[in-house]
This record gives structure tokens, sequence and C-alpha cells, in this order.
């Protein structure tokens, strides 16, 4: 069963005159959900599931994760009904991310992660379940929400896609490292592209759009909306890719994996839209992480890095959810660091748990 | 083996040999391979066998993380952490850097 989190009350609340569009949207999205073959259960959190025995939550963390827990024993006792994936509907403002403690001391603040919905702990890293989100960037950006929901019924009614190639964009430092990780994707060298020479305004929008897989390996910042390359001698950093980049876009059906830190923020930064709500915003789903994210300036490739590895491998994979890809990456990840290193770094640890998906992770992959 | 003291004195001009603006950071110092195992019941779930488990070496590592920023021309600005982890031979046996 694929459980649909719609906080229809708190959206209503947030949006006011709004929330009509909001409502129709996600009414679509579950119908066309549905329509595709994916079992949904859809539950607003403050109504709970009294079907079920579960009674209502408060819109926090670890209320949330309580009842979910309750709610995954009140279906394994009807038939044994698994939960297969949770996706949520809403921003951090309406189902606020869960808070796992930062084992690096890197002056990063704790961890905001949507693994915690999943029953993940930092003990216990890997998800019971896939967690993914649609989000807004705040009541403020009033039709985004609607917009991506209706995105997502149009990516249920249109099914499986064609396999298609991927594209890479990573600082000219990092070359080596990116590299190696493309080619152990199974993906062609010269779909790697470098910044520098790349610079915002320069990328080739059809080649973007025509790509699969979008892997981004390139710093995020704060105080600017763009992700940035640098040069191999490790000097300045310049914009490769910012949102004004995507105008006229169409990523219907591609996947974004993003090791940039901050590459899933959602708010705006001086009036500019991140680049994550603009990439949802043309169609695509993005994995990437909300804080400080590493990995290594040179071969062989570490934290972020093997993620995006894992994920560039399964998502090739034909036949899956998207939440399913996710996971299968994470424990392809968590499978090798224990075999090599017989236990997890604190590096490895806020890897794995701060990377988020924001697209519904029942979305076929192509 | 490392006193309180002794490791923010080290490693010292060797520090971040990829980022050069964090030199003369003083790091935070975290000891890494603590001996715990796994948790039992994501090794399960993962279908590994304790015999699976990689090497971990029985005296602890330590991990130096360098954090600053790089104020850019553009106004914004990077946050650069780089975390370099040491071994009980003075080894520097990983270095990650913040994207």
């Amino acid at each position: 069963m694929h459980l649909a989190l719609t906080p229809r009350r708190q959206l209503r609340q947030s949006y006011g005159p709004a929330y009509a569009a909001v409502s129709a949207a996600l009414d679509e999205a579950l119908a066309a959900r549905i329509a595709a073959g994916v079992a949904t259960l859809a539950y607003d959190p403050e109504d709970g599931l009294p079907e079920l025995g579960v009674g209502p939550s408060l819109l926090t963390p670890a209320a949330l994760a309580t009842q979910l827990a309750a709610i995954e024993r009140a279906l394994a006792s009807r038939n044994g009904i698994i939960i297969e994936s949770l996706w949520i509907v809403g921003g951090p403002d309406t189902v606020p991310f869960g808070i796992a403690p930062n084992p690096m001391r890197d002056r990063d603040g704790p961890i905001l992660t949507d693994s915690v919905y999943g029953m993940a702990t930092a003990q216990d890293l890997l998800v019971h379940w896939p967690v993914g989100r649609t989000p807004d960037a705040g009541p403020a950006e009033q039709r985004a929400l609607a917009h991506l929901l209706s995105l997502t019924a149009a990516a249920h009614r249109a099914g499986r896609r064609p396999h298609g190639p991927a594209l890479g964009i990573s600082t000219a430092r990092w070359a080596t490292v990116s590299a190696e990780v493309f080619a152990a994707a199974g993906e062609p060298a010269e779909d790697l592209l470098l910044a520098p020479p790349l610079r915002e305004g320069m990328i080739d929008r059809q080649r973007l759009a025509g790509a699969r897989r979008i892997y981004c390996n390139l710093h995020g910042v704060i105080g600017s909306a763009a992700w940035y390359g640098q040069s191999p001698d490790d000097s300045e950093l310049i914009p490769a890719l910012r949102p004004a980049d995507l105008a006229g876009v169409q990523l219907d059906g591609s996947v974004v994996i993003t090791q940039a830190c901050f590459g899933a923020r959602l708010s705006t930064t001086h009036g500019e839209q991140s680049l994550a709500m603009a990439l949802l915003a043309a169609g695509a789903v993005l994995i990437g992480a909300i804080g400080l994210s590493y990995g290594a300036p040179d071969p062989p490739a570490s934290e972020s890095d093997l993620l995006a590895l894992q994920l560039l491998i399964a998502l090739r994979q034909p036949g899956r959810r998207l939440g399913e890809a996710v996971t299968e990456a994470h424990t392809a990840v968590l499978r090798d660091l224990l075999r090599r290193q017989g236990g997890l770094d604190d590096d490895d640890t806020k890897t794995l748990l701060e990377f988020v998906l924001y697209g519904d992770p029942a979305l076929p992959v192509s | 083996m490392y006193g309180a003291a002794a490791p923010r004195r080290w490693p010292p001009a060797r520090s971040n040999p990829c980022r050069p603006d964090l030199a003369g950071i003083d790091p935070e110092v975290t000891p890494q391979h603590d001996g715990q195992h796994p948790y039992p019941e994501l090794m399960k779930r993962l279908g590994l066998a304790a015999s699976e488990l990689g090497h971990r070496p029985s005296t602890p590592a330590y991990t130096f993380t360098f954090s600053g920023q790089c104020a850019m021309a553009d106004g914004a600005v990077a946050p650069i952490v780089a975390a370099v982890t040491v071994d009980s031979h003075h080894q520097i046996v990983k270095t990650s850097l913040s994207k």
C-alpha cells in the first residue's frame, strides 16, 4: 500500500482562497495514481485513520512518526499489508522535515530529513519504506504546489517513459572523481560537462531537456540560488547553473541528482527561486541535500559521490518506482561501506540521512 | 592516545591540501571507529552477515573538521568544510570536502 500524507486542513489554513486550486490538483494527482495502478491510502494526519483505529496526530515529526508506526501495525494486522512508500504533500511549513542529530562538527546544525518518516534513525539508517515529498516554497509561492501536483498527475498518466541519456555537470576541480562516478554508472564520458568552461547562461537547453538523469556535482552556496563550478586550480567559484537557465525547458520524466550543498533548499534567495523549485516546476524530480553535503575532491569517490553513483545505477534499472530506486541506492551504499569499512564514518551517516526525494515515490522510473 | 590538546596542534600546515582558505583555522576533533558495531537490525535488513563486515582498526581514528567560508565576488558565501581523518600512525586515511 502506498500512503499519501495529505494535510488538507493545514493546507486550507495556509493557502486560504488559493487552497481550492491545490485541492483540485491534489485530487487529480491521487486519481491519476490510482488509475495508474498505485494502491493508495490517502490520509490527513490531523484526522487520523479511524477505519484502522489510528487516532489523529499533530503535524510534528515525532507525532507523525508515531502515527506512521501505528498505521504500519494496523495495516500489517489486516492481511499483512505493508507500506510500500510514503508521499508527503506540502512543504516544510506544512509538514516539517524531521530532525536528526548531526554527527559532523561542521556548524551546519541538526540534519533536516524526511528519512524519519520512513522510520530511519541515526543507528538504523535504512528507511523501512521510501519517502518522497511534493513541496512548496511556502504559502507566499501559492501557485507552486498546485502546479507540481498537476505535473505529478501528468507523470502518472504518462506512465513509463522510454529510456534516455544522462547528462552530468561537474566542477572542473572535481572532474576526475565525477568522471569516475559517471563511468562506473555506465554513462558516456562525452555526456559529462565541466564548469568551467560551462557558466551560467551557457547550458544547452535542448540537451538538458533530453536527459532522463541529470547528475550535478557542483557547489551550493549561501546567498545565491545558483550552483557553482570551480576551476581545476581550486580558485574561485563561478555560477554554472541558475534558475533562469531553465526558462522554457521541459524536464518531464527527468530525475536530478544534485550533490550541491543546500541543493534541496526550497526558499528563495534575494527574490530568486531556488534551483530545486525551478527544476521541479520544469517537471523533474530531485534528490539532494538540504544542508552541507560532502564528497571527495579527487578519487576515490566518497560520501555523496557514492550515493550519486548508486542512484545513477538504480535509476537505469527498468520496472522500478522512484522510491524503490532511491532505497536500492541507499542499500547499495550501506552494504558497500560496511563491507569495506566495517562501519560508517560521521560523513557517511550524514550523507545517508540528509538526502531527500522531492517527487512522488510511486512514480515509475524510465 | 591523543590528549585533549594534542590534536589541535596537529595536523598543522598539512591541513587542507585542497583548501588553502582553511589555513590557520582550529579544527574540531572527533573520534571515529569507536568500536561500535553496526545496528544488528540494519545488518539483517541489508542481508549482511557479521563475517562480511570490513575490518575496523582496534585503535580509533580521529577526524579533524575545519570549518570556514569563502566570500565570493557576487556577494554569495561558500561554506567550506574539510574533514580529515587520521589514523593512529598519523596517516591521513580520508579527506572529505563540503560541496
